[in-house]
């Protein structure tokens, strides 16, 4: 039973390979005959070796990948993490371990019991159960390993299976009712999907285009920030820092939500993203130039650089400058870029560091489309045309201009993280959108309200207007030099098309004063974060070195195999042996739980005999038989076999229990259809 | 369990106002986690486990297998739940009890069912529920536990391991369920068996006995309470096997159980034949010598003569010494089993309110009676040495040697075993301690605990106290 669901872990979460090696070793329990007297300290002990694994791959998952993904991956590899304790329950002599075993000072606590003569109270338990359902919801394929049509069936069918080992379970009522179990598991995977997504995007077509990869999405009013270091810069010696790090453009605004359309020249292709072909630079190291056309020159020596280094996933965006030219020296399967100028990376490790060539007057953006970059909503045209009216925009001489006037209109307005502004209720006439509520009644908002309202003022006033998000850079650590990008750094911003120079312009219409509001939300014990950080990134750059990770994975194999050969060698050194299975009763019988297969008589025999008296040995109580049989012999016989198996030291010979079956099954047929004469 | 706590007692110390806080918390608390825990049955709590864990998975990984994990769990409680509510059971129980049971032996009995349903009853198992075992506020205010002063401020100031140390203390056995499945026709009769091991000595109540019927998943069981009249067992103390003990004392016999007699020689050992003399009981005649001789002839008697010992016992445990004195307990009870009772006597003697005195032995009692009255002793609070030295010194001309369990050792300990020296009487003390033995000590040091070791060592000839 465990070996399968270990098989069927093994299968969904794509380890079949550990699944395989883990079910041998639980089911080897079964083949061979070698036991241990494993005691309560020896739980104890293989509790704390489960909890150093555990230790171990928390550690290193964390250092791997995403921390938020630490807890699911941890949880999917539990299997293997807790086969210690499993081994001392499968192959020990007792069926059952302490429940004070998985106490955190367990050693402390019975000390101190002894100490002062005091009996705890003994809970027992068979870990094997709950190995199993460790077992069945770590095969919750969980991470980026893709779900499989086989995982719910074949949780019925384990479930099933456990069911019916049960004594109490009977298989004409469980079968059936685990079918419809599986049922409502299956409408309730569908129900909750959509109730996710309804909750989550507010209707199923907004959700099933989010999932789309080449979309991204983000929505007026959500912010989610955090005060951990996401990237690192370090600029050259003669470079300045870029003031804002992009991560994702859009082009299109409905209902609160910003998101990116295709263009038209790209319709044709499954995705707008497109791999950035590496060039070779004059020293013979690859870069990548983040414009299609651009050749050498995105990595010529004029530009300003700055190294970059942080955490990424797979498929994330990329945060970097908007006039961004070339990248190098990131270890990476693959850039990507959109015709909006978002990057994303598929990193080859956890942690990525490499050069960023910025400062170019080019832009990797496509130009203006202007059917989507001066699209205004019209429920918010109206408060639009309105302010525009006031500023008079569209006076002013140059795109710079416009832009002061902007940003001095703006600086009129409050800066707050928390959205105060609530739109009517949908249904309500003429509905004024949430820009319209924010430029014209309650002037406060957070950096997404300001960059979405600059970009519909600019749009309206026709000039082409982008939204980005990304990071402002703002925190310098003098100390190293370094400028240090974290969560609540996180902005929004527009991104103006100068017509004149051909190219996108990054404008920040939000008030300065809203970094020293989101710094002020800094937790105190951030430094001590920071610093961890830092280890785990600069351990984790310097795994990525082959020789360096040559020397760890030799040292880790080395300290794994002697603690595997130490672990072996007091194993073998107190092994015992269970007796052959011919001999296995007799055995038994000194605990006094010795059964034969005479003892399956008991029920039939109960409806000719009174009930047995406690005390009364089985075969004397079975003697009684004898009054209703014309002939005795098989039931002396099988009696005395019966008195052979379980109390004679010597082992019987391999005949006695075989025997002693036939004549079990002749009896209980005779009792059965009461022809006791016919024996 | 009881429908509510006991009402708070008025003499409670006033420091124990936040535990008067506590005390219906815990008290509630306990009973709704007996409640719960006996109608949930282990794979109903593996599923519970399973939900939880499903529901923190769903909200960080909107997966479709998180989904269908948690729905199979949420489909199976669904079914299962309204399937508990539809079993039902009509059964009376009469309990099958022997007379006595020993502390940590397990005990099997058997119960008597009758289905009084009218349909046939299936997949119903018997639980013999234990007395309630929460201790009452003055009982949670007043006593500590062992080391108490040892624990830090929140656990000193919450007091929650004195509720279970309390609890487990008041724990009358463990077990209790039938192993064995209940399938009855209606209006049909069968008897199950049960098995419980009893946690302390004293008398069990058993009045309280569930059928258990769960559902079909065997995630939910319904408790359904049997009619059965109540039933009580003595659990007598834990006894250790000692090696043969000869007690010191002169072979000064004394005169038996058939001094109860109204006149000398109409009971005892018999010696011979003689003539009828005016006076002698009808009961003595020798029918068939009278027929023989034609004269009556009546039997002579002559009274026996045993040896006559004390067993004093310690009733005066320190303070936090319960367990010290529970194994001096144990350490009397096997002194009273042990000791041939049919060929001597045996004086009990304690201090609990008053001084106790019960005899055992040939013609008075058997060692049961010490045993059981050993099952109910309890300590006395402020210590008595001088009232149990004037008892024991007043029956010193009968006794041959006594044999004193103390519950520890301190210097009235050591006091009281001189005045019975000097009071003539030759005394043999044991001493339950969980210290280790001091140098230069007056007699056979045990430690707590480690009875069976310490008790079969103990020497065949008991060293006299001088």
């Amino acid at each position: 039973m465990l070996g399968t669901a270990l098989l069927f872990w093994g299968g969904m979460t794509g380890n079949a390979l550990a699944g395989l090696v883990l079910a041998m070793i639980v089911e080897a329990a079964h083949w061979t005959r070698l036991r241990w007297d494993f005691d309560d300290a020896a739980c104890i002990r293989a509790w704390h070796l489960c909890v150093v694994a555990m230790a171990l791959a928390t550690a290193f998952i964390w250092i791997e990948g995403n921390p938020y993904l630490t807890v699911p991956r941890l949880l999917g590899w539990l299997p293997a993490l807790l086969l210690p304790l499993q081994f001392v329950q499968a192959f020990g002599l007792r069926n059952a371990i302490a429940a004070r075993t998985f106490a955190f000072f367990t050693k402390q606590q019975r000390a101190r019991n002894q100490r002062h003569g005091l009996v705890p109270t003994a809970a027992y338990f068979n870990f094997g159960h709950v190995y199993l359902v460790t077992v069945m919801v770590a095969a919750t394929p969980l991470g980026a390993r893709p779900e499989s049509w086989l995982f719910l069936p074949g949780l019925v069918v384990l479930t099933i299976w456990e069911l019916l080992g049960a004594a109490r379970c009977r298989p004409a009522q469980v079968v059936p009712l685990l079918l419809v179990a599986g049922g409502i598991g299956l409408l309730g995977q569908v129900a909750l999907a959509k109730a996710y997504n309804w909750l989550n995007f507010g209707s199923l077509r907004d959700y099933e285009e989010a999932l789309n990869p080449s979309h991204y999405r983000t929505a007026i009013g959500e912010i989610k920030q955090s005060p951990g270091i996401l990237w690192r810069l370090r600029p050259d010696a003669h470079s300045p820092a870029p003031t804002h790090l992009r991560s994702v453009g859009y082009n299109r605004y409905r209902g609160g939500l910003w998101s990116n359309v295709t263009p038209p020249e790209s319709r044709a292709d499954d995705s707008d993203f497109k791999a950035l072909v590496p060039l070779l630079a004059s020293d013979a190291t690859p870069f990548h130039p983040l414009r299609g056309e651009a050749g050498p020159e995105a990595n010529r020596p004029g530009l300003r650089r700055f190294t970059l280094r942080g955490a990424a996933a797979a498929n994330a965006p990329l945060p970097v400058p908007g006039d961004a030219a070339s990248l190098r020296g990131f270890k990476v399967d693959a850039f990507e870029r959109n015709s909006l100028g978002t990057l994303r990376v598929f990193p080859k490790e956890a942690v990525i560091a490499g050069e960023v060539a910025w400062h170019d007057p080019a832009s990797a953006e496509t130009p203006p489309w202007l059917e989507l970059d001066l699209d205004v909503p019209a429920n918010d045209q109206a408060a639009l045309r309105q302010v525009l009216t006031e500023l008079r925009l569209a006076q002013q001489p140059s795109l710079a201009a416009k832009l002061e006037v902007l940003r001095r209109f703006f600086q009129g307005f409050q800066y707050t993280r928390y959205n105060t502004i609530k739109p009517p209720p949908i249904g309500t006439f003429n509905r004024p959108g949430a820009i319209s509520l924010f430029l014209t009644k309650s002037r406060r908002g957070h950096c997404e309200y300001f960059a979405t309202a600059a970009c519909l003022l600019l749009r309206e006033a026709g000039i082409p207007s982008r939204y980005a998000i990304g990071y402002a850079v703002s925190e310098h650590d003098a100390k190293r030099d370094e400028w240090v990008v974290r969560g609540l750094h996180g902005h929004a911003w527009s991104r103006v098309w100068d017509e004149g120079a051909g190219t996108w312009l990054d404008f920040d219409p939000t008030p300065p004063d809203w970094l020293a509001s989101e710094t002020s939300h800094g937790m105190s014990l951030q430094w001590l974060l920071d610093g961890v950080q830092r280890l785990r990134e600069d351990f984790a750059l310097w795994r990525s070195h082959s020789y360096h990770r040559l020397i760890l994975s030799t040292v880790m194999l080395g300290i794994g195999i002697a603690g595997l050969a130490w672990l072996a060698r007091r194993l073998w050194r107190s092994k015992r042996s269970l007796a052959p299975a011919g001999t296995r009763r007799t055995a038994a019988t000194a605990g006094g739980g010795g059964r034969t297969p005479l003892h399956q008589l008991e029920k039939p025999a109960s409806r000719h005999l009174p009930p047995r008296p406690p005390g009364q040995p089985f075969g004397q109580w079975l003697a009684g038989l004898e009054a209703h049989l014309s002939e005795k012999a098989a039931l002396d016989e099988a009696i005395r076999l019966h008195q052979q198996l379980r109390f004679d030291p010597a082992p019987p010979p391999p005949p006695a229990s075989a025997r002693l079956a036939v004549l079990t099954k002749q009896l209980a047929a005779a009792l059965k259809t009461r022809r006791i004469d016919s024996i | 369990m009881n429908p509510g706590p006991p009402p708070p007692d008025p003499h409670a110390p006033p420091g124990a106002a936040f535990l008067r806080l506590l005390h219906p918390a815990y008290f509630h608390g306990s009973s709704a986690g007996h409640f719960c825990l006996r109608r949930v049955c282990p794979a109903g709590l593996c599923l519970a486990a399973v939900l939880l864990l499903g529901s923190i998975l769903a909200l960080g990984q909107p997966r479709e297998s998180v989904y269908e994990l948690f729905s199979l769990a949420f489909g199976m409680i669904l079914l299962g739940l309204p399937m508990v509510w539809l079993r039902r059971a009509t059964v009376t129980a009469r309990r099958e009890l022997p007379r006595h049971a020993t502390v940590g032996e397990p005990l099997r009995y058997t119960l008597h069912v009758t289905n009084r349903g009218r349909r046939r009853l299936r997949r119903a198992w018997l639980v013999e529920s234990a007395p309630d075992a929460r201790p009452g506020l003055t009982e949670f205010a007043l006593q500590r536990e062992p080391g108490e002063d040892e624990r830090n401020k929140f656990d000193r100031t919450f007091a929650y391991y004195r509720w279970q140390w309390l609890m487990s203390r008041k724990r009358w056995f463990d077990g209790g369920a039938s192993p064995e499945e209940l399938e009855l026709a209606a209006g049909a009769q069968g008897q199950v068996t049960v098995e419980l091991t009893p946690l302390r000595r004293g008398v069990i109540r058993l009045d309280d006995l569930r059928v258990l019927l769960p559902d079909p998943l065997c995630l939910l069981q319904r408790c359904r309470k049997v009619a059965a009249p109540a039933a009580t067992l003595t659990v007598l103390p834990r006894r250790y096997p000692l090696p043969p003990i000869e007690l010191p004392g002169h072979a000064r016999f004394q005169v038996g159980g058939e001094m109860t007699g109204n006149a000398i020689g109409n009971a005892g050992e018999f010696v011979g034949l003689r003539d009828y003399r005016p006076g002698d009981p009808l009961r003595q005649i020798h029918w068939k010598s009278w027929a023989r001789t034609g004269r009556p002839i009546v039997k002579e008697l002559e009274d026996t003569h045993y040896p006559h010992y004390g067993l004093v016992l310690d009733t005066f445990p320190n303070d936090g010494a319960g367990a010290v004195f529970e194994d001096a307990i144990a350490v009397a009870a096997s002194f009273a089993a042990t000791i041939d009772t049919r060929e001597s006597l045996l004086d009990l003697m304690f201090i609990k309110d008053q001084a106790h005195l019960v005899t055992a032995g040939r013609g008075l009692a058997r060692a049961e009676k010490l045993l059981e009255v050993l099952a109910a002793v309890q300590p006395e609070a402020v210590p008595g040495f001088d009232v149990l030295a004037r008892l024991v010194l007043r029956h010193r001309d009968e006794l041959t040697s006594c044999l004193v369990i103390f519950a520890g050792w301190d210097d009235a300990r050591a006091g009281f075993l001189r005045t019975l020296a000097r009071g003539g009487i030759v005394c043999a003390a044991i001493i339950v301690s969980k210290a280790p033995a001091p140098a230069g000590l007056p007699g056979h040091w045990v430690q707590s605990g480690q009875l069976a070791r310490d008790l079969r060592r103990l020497p065949t000839r008991l060293l006299p106290s001088t």
